[in-house]
Order: C-alpha cells, then structure tokens, then sequence
C-alpha cells in the first residue's frame, strides 16, 4: 500500500522561498519548498568546466499514480568532462518516472533501474559519436540519488559523493550515514573489485599514493566511464592515458547502486547530500552540527563556505584570497561542490496539502573559461 | 633579479609568522625534490603559465592530494627561483 503520510509544515512563509541565483563561481538556492519541507542547495566551480551537476524533483513520482507523491534529489560528480553528468540530470528521473509507472510505486529496484538505463543510454550515446568525439569514451560520473517517498527515504548511490542523516539526540544531532561509497581507497571496495576480478592483479594499482582502478580512476562504480565497461573503446584513438595495456571481457566499473532504504522518524531532521568536494573537508559530524546549528535560508552556502575555509586552511592562505582564484588552476586548491541540504517535516497526511511541483537544476550552465 | 628579492622577502614574511596562515595575498608553496623548503608567494602567480606549468607537473606526482597541506612543488629549487623570477 502506497500511501504518503507527511506533508509540508503549516505556516511555511513563502517570503522565505528564494530564486536560484549566481555569484561568481557559485550557484545557490537559500531556500525552497519540496513535498516534505525546506531545502537548501548549494554549489562551486572548481574545474575549468563545472562537472558536478544537481536537481531537485518535488511532486507526482509516477505518471499514472497520484498518491505516490514525493521528493528526488540527485547530485551528479563528473569526472573528464561535463557530459555525463549533465547526461544523469537530462535522464535519470524521467526514467524513474517510467519506471515507478509500471508497478505504480517506488521501490529499490525501480531506482536501480533508472540507474542502469541511464547508464546504458549514455554508451549508446559514447557509441555514436566515438567516430568524431571518441573522448565521450572517458567521460563518467558518480550517481547519487535520494527518494523521500511513503515514510521512507531510498539513497541510491553509484561512485564517492555522499548523503548523511541529522538525527536528533540527547539535546545534539547524530550523523547517521545512509550512503554506501564505491572508492578505491575503501577497504570495502576493494575487496569487492579483487573478488570480482580474481585473476586481474593490476585491478587495483596504487598511484600518487592513492589506490586507483587500474591506476587510472579512484571511483570502483561510476555511470560512463565507457573505456572500462566495453573493450570497444580500448584503442585508438583514445587518449594513451586511457588505454589499458591488456584486453579485457568483463567490465571493469559497473553502473550498480548500492541502495539503502531507512524508514524516517520524528527525531529525522534533515539529510544533506553533497559530492566529496565537501567531504574531503567537512566529517559527517561537522557538516550535521553545522546544519543544526544554523537558520534554515542558505544552510548550503554556510557549508560550502566551511568547507572552502577548511580547503584555505590546508593551502595555509586566506579564505579571502581562495575565493579570488580562477576556475582551473583553483582544482589545485579544492574540487567542484555541490551540496543540498532537505529537511523533514514528521507531520501527519492531510490530503491535498502538497507543495506546488517543482523542479530545480543545478550547475549548468555555470562560467567557462574556454 | 627584483622578483628573487621579493622572494627572499616573501621569505622573511615567513620567518616572522606561523604555518597557520600567509599573509593577506600570499599562499605557501613547498619546493624541492626530496627536502621540500617553504615559500610565500604573491596570489598573482597563479594566473602566469610558467607557474601553472609547475603546478602541472606537481599534478603530475601528487594528483591534487599535495602531502603537506600547501601546494607541493616538486621540481629542483633552482628551477623554482628561475621560473618565478621572470614572473611579473
């Protein structure tokens, strides 16, 4: 049975509600209204080209199912170009769509899905323009996607960004992780590339002293990333830096979320979910202290902006001087950043009490130094 | 040769304050091979190729997880000083 059971929170001051708006290298939103309450999103430019990509979808989850109501937030981590993920953000929840049409729910596998058919549309689109662009072939992203539907939120997640819960306890918040996190430099990803590839003892190859898939990429899951799914690509005139020395048959890098499901409670308060341009900087425990401790309106930029003084900290410089950086050469100083923080709202269902639909997009199209 | 005093001023900047943080302008760099020496210098390196260019090479060794904490540089020094002396 399919039935949501949280609305909006009364009194919601519609003043409060911000237009999305640019500064510089950052694109923010202070505040909006999804179907369960506030939101916040937040992001910044480091790359010569914006890479990570955003959205938020509040409203009808199915085309055929009007009670199946609820919010979709993605963030999308690019990695050698912008293709991708703007490809994720084009895709990946009209499929979900489709896909929670068909059985008229949400569920795990509708997710996962969406996941693999996105994934299998962006190689298709690899396949068509290798001919004349055949560096689509190394062009990915990371995927991580959060659905607060009927009580429970599903976070999807294929590659490092991240999502953490703030849960409320003894007077504090709790970080709870929901996120499980496909990396190189997790132990737990790498007993799961040398189980999948027994026979391969270059799988995993440590670089720049960091563990890399085959010594090229830190991700063990991403969308994309065609080069180490299909031996296709594995030739000229892809770039050599791409090319692997051996042949292979069975794909190296899969599309597969791993899926969480955690059923909400009163003491839920918000979940951020962020790329790991954030985290390198921020714990979980900081950002989820952070987001308690502060008013709601522009909750994201406050964690950017802890974040880049972290990243300013570590350059020994002055957050001042960081934010005049240009994009490109400021990839040296931190990554791109995307985070979003969504509030719960535990309030009983009272029918026809949604917020107006809505549909946000993040990150694109942002400043090119190009 | 003015550029090479403005290093070794930036330099005696650097004697005067601790690591946490350079002053208003500058950022640290740490230069050399195997001993790595710290240097301040002025923001507006980092727009010129020539430092952009070592700044690849460091890219090259470290990815951009740089050991210290401060950008890394990890060419002879000699050539650092020859690089930023030519700087503007």
């Amino acid at each position: 049975m399919v039935k949501p059971c949280w609305r909006i929170g009364a009194g919601m001051e519609r003043s409060k509600i911000n237009p999305t708006k640019v500064d510089g290298l950052t694109w923010y939103k202070d505040l909006g209204l999804h179907t369960f309450g506030e939101f916040s999103m937040a992001m910044i430019q480091a790359n010569s080209v914006m890479e990570d990509q955003c959205q938020i979808e509040s409203g009808p989850l199915t085309f055929n199912n009007p009670t199946v109501q609820g919010t979709f937030v993605g963030v999308y981590d690019g990695h050698g170009g912008p293709e991708a993920s703007r490809f994720i953000a084009d895709n990946i929840f009209p499929k979900l769509k489709k896909f929670a049409s068909e059985g008229r729910e949400i569920s795990e596998q509708v997710i996962s899905k969406a996941f693999a058919e996105t994934d299998k549309d962006f190689l298709k689109t690899v396949t068509k323009q290798w001919p004349t662009n055949p560096q689509m072939a190394s062009v990915g992203s990371c995927c991580l996607a959060g659905v607060i539907c009927n009580g429970l939120v599903y976070i999807a997640n294929t590659g490092d960004s991240r999502a953490v819960l703030g849960r409320s306890e003894r007077g504090g918040v709790r970080a709870v992780q929901l996120s499980v996190e496909h990396n190189a430099n997790l132990e737990s990803a790498r007993q799961e590339l040398w189980s999948l590839h027994p026979n391969d003892p270059t799988i995993l190859v440590m670089k720049h002293r960091l563990w890399r898939v085959k010594g090229v990429i830190q991700v063990t899951r991403s969308i994309g990333d065609a080069y180490l799914k299909r031996a296709e690509f594995n030739r000229e005139p892809l770039l050599p830096k791409f090319r692997l020395p051996e042949h292979f048959t069975k794909p190296i890098l899969s599309a597969d979320p791993s899926v969480t499901i955690t059923r909400l409670s009163p003491q839920d308060e918000f979940i951020i979910l962020a790329s790991d341009g954030l985290w390198e900087h921020l714990s979980n425990q900081e950002a989820v202290d952070i987001v308690h401790n502060s008013p709601r309106q522009g909750i994201a930029r406050r964690l950017l902006k802890a974040a880049l003084k972290e990243a300013a900290k570590k350059r020994e410089m002055r957050y001042s001087d960081l934010t005049e950086i240009h994009p490109g050469v400021r990839r040296h100083f931190h990554d791109d950043i995307t985070v979003i923080v969504v509030y719960l709202n535990p309030h009983p269902v009272k029918t026809n009490s949604w917020a107006s639909p809505l549909s946000i997009r993040g990150g694109y199209p942002m400043h090119s130094t190009s | 040769m003015a550029l090479v005093r403005s290093l070794l001023g930036a330099k005696k900047i650097l004697s005067r304050s601790t690591a946490s943080a350079a002053p208003k302008g500058f950022l640290a760099v740490y230069v050399g091979e195997s001993q790595k020496k710290r240097y301040l210098v002025p923001l507006s390196y980092l727009s010129q190729p020539s430092f952009q260019a070592l700044l690849s090479k460091s890219e090259e060794e470290f990815g951009f997880d740089h050991p210290m904490g401060g950008l890394t540089i990890p060419c002879p020094e000699d050539t650092f000083i020859n690089v930023t002396s030519r700087l503007q």
